[in-house]
């Protein structure tokens, strides 16, 4: 069972509360996999145990960055939606897949990549009962700190789902009108869902616009804490998704920048209730 | 409407079929809550609710009336909207009462996989499954297939209350998987739930408000004790089937008579215990004295022999004593339990006598052990419906075998096996015999007894009767009562083929049932179970069984259950097997 909220921020501890975040993105292409495996990295390097539960059936991807393959997958998501296996079967421990000593645990639960467990799973659709059940599941069977969602673009049931489930959601656009636009009707939808905490994050700013100006126009429109803004990097799109950039560059600026992310993410706002499991 | 050239108008008929395929392919949404409902749908305060209930497993009704700022009545209110539409679902744990939101839908094309979903939802599976309920046994498979489709179904999850004590019970439902505790909750403190019975695969729920001529209201709580499914219909309907098949209102009524007579005979019987000792005289003397002497060790016991009731003075030596004596004739023999040479009134028929000595024997004693032979019909019933426990000994010989294996098949169907479990016993008086033809029937005790029947009625004690015989004898008198019988099986693989050690596990629930049933035993098996993976896994398999009585099974079924739940997890197993009177369900 999830633990109690506290009256004071507190910072996500061990033995304190465990949170769901999802990732989401209006559109594709905002970076939001490989934001999503950025910050569950930061995470780990900072101690926590951390899910990653990949439930973008339809373009699964994050794997990648972890260093699984296909042949790498006993089991996945889509399995367990399937009512093939249990869900903690179909986690897998990456700590040890990427770069570093981290402290903490990286645990993923990926979608799977074969056509025609994608086809299957879209013909029969998702069994909402069971995702929801997956989610607490793994918080339980994993003890984990955090599960993160690394959802689909755009506004489906399914990503409705992780919405409504989350603690906080954190929205990934790119300074772009059309991104602009859409994300404004993400947050409309989270507000109505009464999401605890809403935080953009503006991915793949050109270095000639100026941060502040970002953030400002950003909290402007969408009154809306601005997590971090990440600048487009050459080391960032020559890494493409070989690698998870934080664990490669910990000393960059925009490592620096998810770590700021990450303790938004992780500090949990003062809430009116007392919320009991 | 207009018809487009070219296109040729649907019929009627074919539109409905359409519907009907839409509704039996799935398009019929699972109960719960659709994700988009929830945003477009729920007026702001339900789905306030709804939202903060989501982010939690579960809460009680002051936790979330706090939570969502609003009073206890005012979401008392709101839960009774969601719980209406089946948005929310009401778990009983530990008699706290707490809500959870049941997700339902799914995403994404209505089609798919046509033929299987067709397949099982026209009842291949459900038709099956109503096949084997006494009440539609006398229906054929097409009226099975009609009276499929009229059914609902419903999963609960574990601690889900499937229907409230006081609740108005419009539905009879029928248990396609699972258990279900049946408990009342009460006004005392020190134990708010009292279990009464559980239902498990097979059992019907609501039946007695389907004859009823006004709504009934539940007696009892039902709760989910495992995942549980269930097929379910409006009294209305059934109503509608059983004027449609009137074969089903038989086995209704059937039912129901059933249901009545076993809960009379509990009432007249709770204090009495009656075993019925099968097969030739020596043998009956044998074994029924054995019997009568264990049992006497705890309770007033009486050993009776019926009809040839003199057979018994003989045996003990005490026909001058009978003689002189009117009536029914009781001593207390050596072997410290009574006996009772029976006075048989020739002018009435066996049955009636069988009905005299019975009551005569049960109102003075805890425990009648009766002998009977085979070959005895009149009477056979009445003696059957009381006995606790029936014992079927024969010499180790083929024709007596074979007449053995006639009676057994006349009484079987004649009992309950969860309330009178039917023993076998070879009982030979060498130890060399020529080899038995048991057709593939095992005896459940094959043992032979060298010592003279007189002087085993003689004895003061068992000492001087060979020690595997007073070990099975011991066995059946631990047995009585005990009807009810529970096993888990703890797997030896996780990861599909992985082997673990178990042997804690073993031990730890050999000592849980210890506690609770006051035994436990443990034996090996070999299993085999198809994985997608990896084909055929064949593992060894550890069955840690106990005897309880009926009680004692309804009081600690739920504990059982929870720390299945507990195991399962610990050794990362996807499910569990769990045999209840020999019904396997999956934890």
């Amino acid at each position: 069972m999830r633990l109690s909220y506290h009256n004071d921020a507190q910072i996500v501890g061990a033995t304190s509360v465990s949170l769901i975040i999802s990732i989401h993105s209006f559109r594709g292409g905002t970076g939001k996999s490989n934001t999503t495996a950025n910050l569950a990295a930061v995470m780990a390097a900072q101690g926590h145990r951390v899910g990653v539960m990949d439930t973008d059936i339809q373009s699964p991807g994050i794997h990648v960055l972890f260093g699984m393959r296909e042949e790498d997958m006993t089991h996945c998501l889509n399995d367990y939606l399937d009512g093939q296996c249990a869900i903690e079967e179909a986690a897998y421990d990456v700590t040890e897949r990427v770069p570093g000593s981290l402290p903490g645990k990286i645990f993923l639960i990926p979608s799977s990549i074969a056509a025609s467990k994608i086809t299957r799973i879209l013909q029969e659709g998702v069994d909402f009962g069971a995702l929801n059940d997956g989610f607490f599941d793994l918080l339980d069977r994993l003890e984990l700190d955090v599960l993160l969602i690394d959802t689909h673009p755009g506004l489906n049931k399914e990503t409705l789902l992780s919405i409504t489930v989350s603690d906080s959601l954190l929205v990934i656009l790119r300074p772009d009108r059309q991104d602009y636009l859409g994300t404004g009707v993400t947050l409309e939808v989270a507000r109505k869902l009464e999401v605890p905490n809403l935080m953009v994050l503006v991915n793949k700013v050109p270095q000639s616009v100026e941060r502040e100006r970002v953030e400002t126009r950003v909290q402007e429109a969408y009154d809306c804490t601005v997590a971090g803004v990440i600048p487009h990097s050459d080391e960032l799109m020559t890494l493409a998704s070989e690698e998870i950039f934080s664990l490669r560059y910990p000393e960059h600026p925009i490592t620096a920048e998810y770590r700021k992310v990450v303790e938004q993410l992780l500090t949990i706002a003062p809430s009116d209730d007392e919320g009991d499991n | 409407m207009t018809d487009r050239p070219g296109k040729k108008k649907r019929s009627r008929r074919s539109r409905r079929g359409l519907a009907k395929l839409d509704e039996l392919v799935g398009d019929a949404p699972r109960p719960g809550l659709d994700p988009v409902d929830m945003l477009i749908e729920l007026p702001a305060d339900q789905r306030t609710l709804v939202a903060w209930l989501a982010r939690r497993k579960d809460a009680d009704v002051a936790t979330l009336a706090a939570g969502i700022g609003q009073t206890v009545p005012e979401t008392e209110a709101l839960l009774h909207e969601l719980k209406s539409r089946d948005y929310v679902r009401e778990t009983l744990r530990e008699g706290q009462l707490t809500y959870r939101v049941a997700f339902g839908g799914r995403s994404g094309r209505k089609l798919g996989r046509v033929l299987e979903k067709i397949w099982s939802s026209m009842g291949s599976e459900r038709v099956e499954f109503l096949r084997t309920l006494p009440i539609f046994a006398s229906l054929d498979t097409s009226e099975l297939e009609s009276l499929a489709t009229e059914m609902q179904i419903r999963r609960h999850e574990r601690d889900d209350v499937i229907l409230w004590q006081g609740q108005v019970v419009e539905h009879i439902f029928f248990i396609k998987s699972g258990v279900t505790s049946i408990s009342i909750i009460q006004d005392d403190d020190e134990q708010r739930i009292k279990y009464v019975d559980y239902a498990k695969e097979g059992d019907v729920l609501g039946e007695y408000s389907l004859l009823a001529d006004r709504d009934q209201t539940a007696s009892a709580t039902v709760t989910a004790l495992s995942s549980v499914e269930l097929l379910y219909m409006r009294h209305e309907q059934v109503k509608k089937v059983l004027h449609r098949f009137p074969s089903a209102s038989f086995g209704v009524a059937q039912m129901l008579v059933r249901r009545l007579m076993n809960k009379l005979s509990q009432n007249d019987d709770s204090e009495r215990h009656v075993m019925l000792v099968f097969g030739a005289v020596t043998q009956r003397l044998i074994i029924g004295s054995m019997l009568a002497s264990v049992l006497a060790r705890d309770q007033r016991t009486v050993f009776a022999l019926f009809p040839d009731c003199q057979a018994l003075s003989a045996a003990y030596d005490l026909d001058n004593d009978r003689r002189a004596h009117s009536g029914t004739f009781v001593r207390t023999v050596s072997l410290g339990h009574d006996i009772a040479v029976l006075d048989l009134q020739a002018n009435l028929p066996l049955s009636v006598q069988m009905t005299l000595a019975i009551q005569k024997l049960g109102s003075d004693y805890s425990n009648c052990v009766i002998g009977l032979p085979l070959h005895l019909s009149e009477a056979l019933n009445y003696a059957i419906e009381r006995a606790e426990q029936i014992v079927v000994v024969c010499e180790p010989e083929d024709s007596a075998w074979a007449d053995a294996q006639e009676f057994l098949r006349k009484v079987r169907p004649m009992v309950s096996p969860e309330r009178t479990p039917v023993f076998t016993m070879l009982l030979g008086s060498e130890a060399d015999r020529s080899p038995l033809q048991t057709d593939g029937r095992v005896p459940d005790f094959d043992l032979f007894c060298a010592q003279p029947v007189d002087a085993l009625l003689a004895g003061e004690d068992l000492s001087g009767a060979p020690e595997a015989l007073v070990t099975a004898v011991e066995t059946l008198a631990g047995r009585l009562g005990r009807t009810s019988q529970i096993c888990v099986y703890i797997p030896t693989t996780m990861d599909v083929d992985q082997p673990i050690d178990t042997t804690p596990h073993v031990e730890q629930t050999l000592a849980f049932f210890g506690e609770l049933f006051g035994g436990a035993t443990c034996a090996k098996a070999q299993g085999v179970w198809n994985s997608d993976d990896a084909g055929l896994v064949g593992e060894t398999v550890y069955i840690v069984r106990s005897y309880a009585t009926a009680s004692g099974l309804k009081t600690h079924l739920p504990r059982v259950l929870s720390y299945v739940e507990e195991l399962k997890d610990t050794l990362k197993q996807e499910a569990m097997a769990v045999e209840v009177n020999q019904k396997l369900m999956l934890i």
